[in-house]
């Protein structure tokens, strides 16, 4: 929290920091109206940040403000005046994508729709084929058997780094790119050296999605702590302990809405 | 018209951002360009296109009493208030930047402000910790040494796990050691390959929506 | 005798069952419980540094005053506990080098992040004596749509790209962008990022294609697809979650938030791993349990 605000909303916005963190976590018992009313604020705070986000951040420098200063050049005289109008045709196909809110005239979203599809294809077509192919492959052409020798070649030498290249490093590296390729090759039957080429690549890409799957789970237990921390950091006697007496709030309003007005599984 | 004019559009675009890439020329960067700000600008209008069909929805849900309309009105009167909070900050910053002619000023104690770092912060990051309740719960119900390959992800994910926290070490030194070395060779390996596959089907995609043989934009 | 052992087995299979079928909530409560109970025993723990980690602060620190550096800054909230560490470790590096620091977004959710650790680290510096700037050393450009091609915009021209700064400034008239306007004047790209648009876009849009000395802090969920990148050399190095923030951390030699959560990421990480061995340990009893009732029936 970086917001310079008095010690009144300071007290306020820990409160409220408190309350939604959890009211969020009450979705862990089960689905309920606290949980439901703070997702619908969430909602609703989000799209209207991006809506101010869209405005500020891109459609009033990149066109309001560029159309205005084309304005003042042509008033001026100059060329750069006439060519900044050329911008009208983003306006034009943004309000195009807005057809979409109208059914008859949704198939004109499809010209805006083709400029962003063409433009991300154009951009992934050079970025991939630069840094996911060329240098990827570049990558792989790595020395086999002569550059290294002796023990360091190793890499389960005793004191040997993990992520220095050795002659075994850099070959898992090879056999590893090259066997799961084969596995991903489905334009012919995979049957004896193809066979068995793919069926180590797939240990690779076992091996691969588990370090994936060890990486997720690091991921998303910081973010748990990131909450716990937080609710613990503000949980302080000069903001009367709003942790607790918000898990309090939480809690009861479940058990009166588990109680009263709980209509059992069918309602879920 | 209705389907001539967009893959017209997508050939020209794609063409152009292309020919920028290899080309020094500059009309060709000038013209790409010009295309790349019409990019940018008609994707913020997509973001403005979201916010408009979200409350196309829940007003018609609010003035027709449906179910839940209590909830729908609550994000109604959230997102009008950001929006509304939001305004008043832009005046503030363009009168304040007005004043000091041209240096930013920055505006901290906005009502905008506020409510991001004290609703949209803490609802955002919450429900993004919830995944990781469901993550520990699948690790005990769902992740199974089934057969070699399923006790290969499990292997490597558990050293993973272990290895690049300071425990692994403080339990055994081998720990951080694999951990590295699975993650810089065989990780490596794998995640090489998947990239490889990935861009040659992204060049072959690419070209044969540039060139219209594939037509995602008519779609829907 | 042989009905009594019978007996046995079944309450043992009962019970396995019973285990293996466990509500998902009694997990959330012991997954909760262990991360409170560790919170309020904070135990400091050894942190190792990897190598991407110490490449990344390497590259940074071989940078001359004065350099200047594009900080792509890539996530917002949801991730805030992962990459907020990072941010603050580098921006603070950067700051304290006398790089000139220019900052924007690729997601809506950015530029309050890019101000709050400008307050945080500007505040930090000014307190020790260094006084920094706004549109001076640093500069929040704010946030632009378009995804890779906003990339492709920015490289080949920031002032068209971003023709005012997150306030609303000219970015023509800020002396932090006099001089210069492509990536061919920027001297190290980095991005703290969550997911697309993130690292790996920039690596495609950006690195690839102009050549240039780029780094990146990312999710731990991101990590694994850039070490490809790593070794290509397209990435000098990277930090990935808040293990690798810790590393950084140290290498600074000012820990953190970063720090202190790998007490508890220890801990959680081998309950996961105790509920994952627990779980096949029970799953596979259960198969041996009933294996051997099948071949008795």
């Amino acid at each position: 929290m970086t917001g310079t605000y008095g010690p009144f909303m300071e007290t306020l916005g820990v409160w409220l920091v408190c309350f939604f963190t959890l009211a969020v976590f009450s979705f862990l018992y089960r689905d309920n109206p606290i949980y439901k009313a703070v997702e619908h604020i969430y909602v609703g705070v989000a799209a209207g940040y991006y809506f101010y986000q869209a405005f500020r951040g891109t459609i009033y420098p990149n066109f309001v403000l560029h159309i205005h200063r084309g304005f003042q050049a042509m008033a001026e005289g100059k060329m750069d005046g006439y060519l900044a109008q050329w911008r009208w045709g983003a306006a034009v196909l943004g309000l195009l994508l807005l057809s979409r809110l109208i059914p008859k005239l949704g198939w004109l979203s499809r010209w805006p729709m083709a400029l962003v599809v063409g433009s991300f294809a154009a951009l992934n077509l050079t970025g991939f084929a630069k840094a996911n192919f060329i240098d990827q492959v570049a990558g792989t052409m790595l020395p086999l058997a002569s550059a290294m020798s002796g023990p360091e070649a190793l890499p389960f030498w005793p004191g040997a780094k993990a992520a220095a290249p050795s002659i075994l490093n850099n070959a898992v590296l090879v056999v590893g790119v090259v066997t799961v390729l084969t596995y991903f090759f489905f334009s012919t039957r995979r049957a004896g050296l193809l066979g068995a080429m793919g069926n180590v690549g797939i240990w690779f890409v076992m091996i691969t999605f588990g370090a994936t799957y060890g990486s997720i789970v690091l991921a998303r237990i910081s973010l748990l702590i990131g909450r716990a921390t937080t609710l613990l950091d503000v949980n302080l006697p000069k903001y009367g302990y709003p942790a607790y007496f918000c898990a309090l709030l939480v809690v009861g309003c479940i058990l009166v809405w588990r109680l009263k007005f709980f209509k059992g599984e069918q309602e879920r | 018209m209705r389907n001539r004019v967009p893959v017209f559009i997508c050939g020209f675009v794609g063409i152009f951002m292309i020919l920028k890439y290899f080309s020094t020329y500059s009309p060709f960067a000038k013209i790409a360009e010009e295309l790349e700000q019409w990019g940018m600008v008609t994707l913020s209008f997509a973001i403005v296109l979201g916010v408009l069909n979200l409350i196309k929805i829940n007003l018609k849900a609010v003035m027709e009493r449906k179910k839940d309309w209590g909830y729908k009105l609550l994000l109604l009167v959230s997102m009008f208030t950001m929006m509304i909070a939001g305004g008043v900050k832009w005046y503030r910053e363009e009168m304040a930047g007005r004043a000091t002619g041209g240096l930013p000023v920055a505006i901290h104690d906005s009502l905008f402000d506020f409510m991001f770092d004290h609703v949209y912060f803490p609802l955002s990051a919450t429900i993004f910790a919830l995944l990781a309740f469901f993550v520990a719960s699948a690790a005990f119900r769902a992740f199974r040494a089934k057969n070699v390959h399923a006790t290969l992800l499990l292997v490597a994910a558990v050293i993973v796990m272990i290895g690049r926290v300071p425990i692994g070490g403080a339990i055994w030194k081998g720990f951080p050691w694999l951990q590295e070395w699975i993650m810089t060779w065989p990780n490596t390996a794998g995640q090489r390959a998947i990239q490889i596959g990935a861009a040659i089907g992204m060049i072959a995609t690419g070209l044969r929506v540039i060139f219209g043989v594939e037509k995602p934009y008519l779609k829907g | 005798m042989n009905g009594s052992q019978q007996d046995i087995s079944t309450g043992w299979e009962r019970w396995l069952e019973r285990f293996v079928a466990l509500d998902r909530r009694w997990i959330f409560l012991v997954l909760g419980s262990v991360v409170v109970l560790f919170l309020v025993v904070p135990v400091s723990m050894p942190v190792t540094v990897s190598e991407q980690v110490r490449a990344m602060y390497e590259t940074i620190e071989a940078l001359p005053p004065g350099a200047r550096v594009h900080l792509s800054i890539d996530y917002g909230p949801g991730s805030e506990a992962e990459l907020w560490p990072q941010h603050i470790a580098i921006l603070r590096q950067l700051l304290e080098k006398d790089c000139k620091v220019i900052c924007s977004s690729l997601w809506t959710d950015g530029p309050p992040m890019i101000e709050k650790a400008f307050t945080v680290v500007v505040g930090q510096l000014e307190r020790e004596g260094k006084k920094k700037v706004r549109g001076v050393d640093y500069v929040n450009l704010g946030f632009k749509a378009g995804d890779r091609v906003a990339i492709a915009k920015i490289g080949s021209s920031f002032k068209g790209a971003f023709p005012t700064d997150y306030q609303g400034n000219p970015t023509a008239n800020l002396p932090i962008m006099q001089g210069w306007d492509t990536y061919r004047d920027i001297d190290l790209l980095i991005t703290i990022a969550v997911g697309d648009p993130g690292a790996v876009e920039y690596i495609q849009q950006a690195q690839s294609r102009y050549g240039m000395r780029m780094v990146a802090g990312v999710t731990a969920v991101i990590s694994p697809q850039l070490y490809p990148y790593y070794q290509s050399r397209n990435l000098l190095g990277f930090v990935g979650g808040l293990a690798g923030a810790a590393e950084y951390e140290k290498l600074v030699g000012r820990p953190g938030y970063a720090t202190r959560g790998m007490f508890i990421q220890s801990a959680v990480h081998i309950l996961i791993v105790g509920l994952v061995l627990a779980g096949n340990a029970a799953q596979f009893w259960l198969w041996w349990l009933r294996r051997r009732k099948g071949a008795r029936v």
